[in-house]
């Protein structure tokens, strides 16, 4: 039987997987990086990264350059649930193959 | 609940995330294969014109006009060719990927440019300058680039410390600096000539499977 409560339920809503995702390919975005990228509106992506940030995954730098912006990356607690909730994605897929353990899947 | 085909979407979901954000190619392998040649050729010309002799500010001006030229048609083939690589790929030109490339480049180039500027008379030195700049711009990108990328900077830094090395001795042992532009025009065809083509041919098929199976096959040398 699989239990699917260890899935990470912040992680697991598209949006933010979207984002944790980038996140963990490059060491840190600006929001209009992330916003081009993941082509979100403005008020989704700002409470999307809301939650994350509430929630310890993702931490915020904001700096003033030529103009101020705001940059997002990876705290090492997002970065290591992001790794535990991939690999409980390859389990349920590896379950779910042909000679895995399809029935012990509860839907 | 998830099920096995949510688990399979999402990882899809990450997969082509990750292939979009990790890689980017600052220098196309066609551009590769257009700079190299387009190196072979200034390499060529240089030495071809170059007469012992010569004023050193006139040769100065011959060697920069024919690596500017190399430069010129390499940044129109790279502009030309990755715009092409972004509308194949249904993306915008201006992409994060390029912006971040630009971002780890422009720090050294703009070095470069000075000392173009600075040194436009009396362009001994330049070649080692531009070897160095060059790796060490290809290796900022090496957070993002293919390994591909980051092989051909670490070769441009390593010939560019090798250069300096063989230009302080030479000087040190002849005492005049006749013929170093020479030397410099010889290492300028090995590297931004023969590195470019070597870079070329060897990421060529890769970077074509890459292109063929978007979303089955990713950059063997940079699948996250």
């Amino acid at each position: 039987m699989f239990d699917f409560d260890k899935l990470d339920k912040v992680i697991h809503e598209k949006s933010r997987l979207g984002i944790m995702t980038l996140l963990a390919a490059r060491p840190s975005w600006t929001f209009q990086d992330l916003k081009a990228e993941l082509e979100l509106s403005d008020g989704n992506l700002v409470t999307h990264l809301r939650t994350l940030h509430e929630n310890g995954y993702v931490a915020v730098t904001k700096e003033v350059l030529d103009r101020p912006q705001t940059s997002y990356a990876l705290t090492t607690k997002g970065r290591k649930l992001f790794q535990e909730y991939l690999s409980i994605l390859e389990q349920i897929v590896k379950l779910g193959r042909p000679g895995g353990e399809d029935d012990k899947v509860t839907r | 609940m998830a099920t096995r085909s949510t688990a399979e979407e999402h990882l899809r979901i990450i997969r082509s995330l990750m292939e979009k954000a990790t890689i980017y190619r600052a220098i196309s392998v066609p551009t590769a294969l257009v700079g190299g040649c387009a190196g072979i050729l200034a390499a060529a010309f240089f030495h071809f014109s170059w007469r012992p002799g010569d004023y050193r500010q006139a040769e100065s001006h011959l060697f920069l006009g024919c690596w500017l030229t190399a430069l010129v048609i390499a940044a129109v083939g790279n502009i030309y060719f990755l715009r092409a690589d972004a509308r194949r790929r249904g993306e915008k030109f201006v992409s994060a990927g390029m912006r971040a490339a630009l971002r780890a480049l422009w720090p050294s180039y703009l070095v470069a440019a000075t000392l173009t500027i600075l040194w436009m008379d009396s362009a001994e030195l330049l070649p080692v300058w531009w070897m160095l700049l060059y790796g060490l711009g290809l290796l900022g990108t090496q957070h993002f680039a293919p390994r591909s990328i980051t092989l051909l900077g670490w070769a441009f830094l390593i010939a560019g410390l090798l250069a300096m090395i063989g230009s302080h001795w030479a000087g040190a042992l002849v005492g005049r600096e006749d013929g170093m532009l020479l030397a410099g025009n010889l290492a300028m065809g090995l590297t931004f000539g023969g590195f470019h083509l070597i870079y070329a041919v060897c990421a060529w098929p890769r970077a074509s499977r890459v292109v063929e199976g978007r979303g089955e096959a990713m950059d063997a040398g940079n699948a996250p």
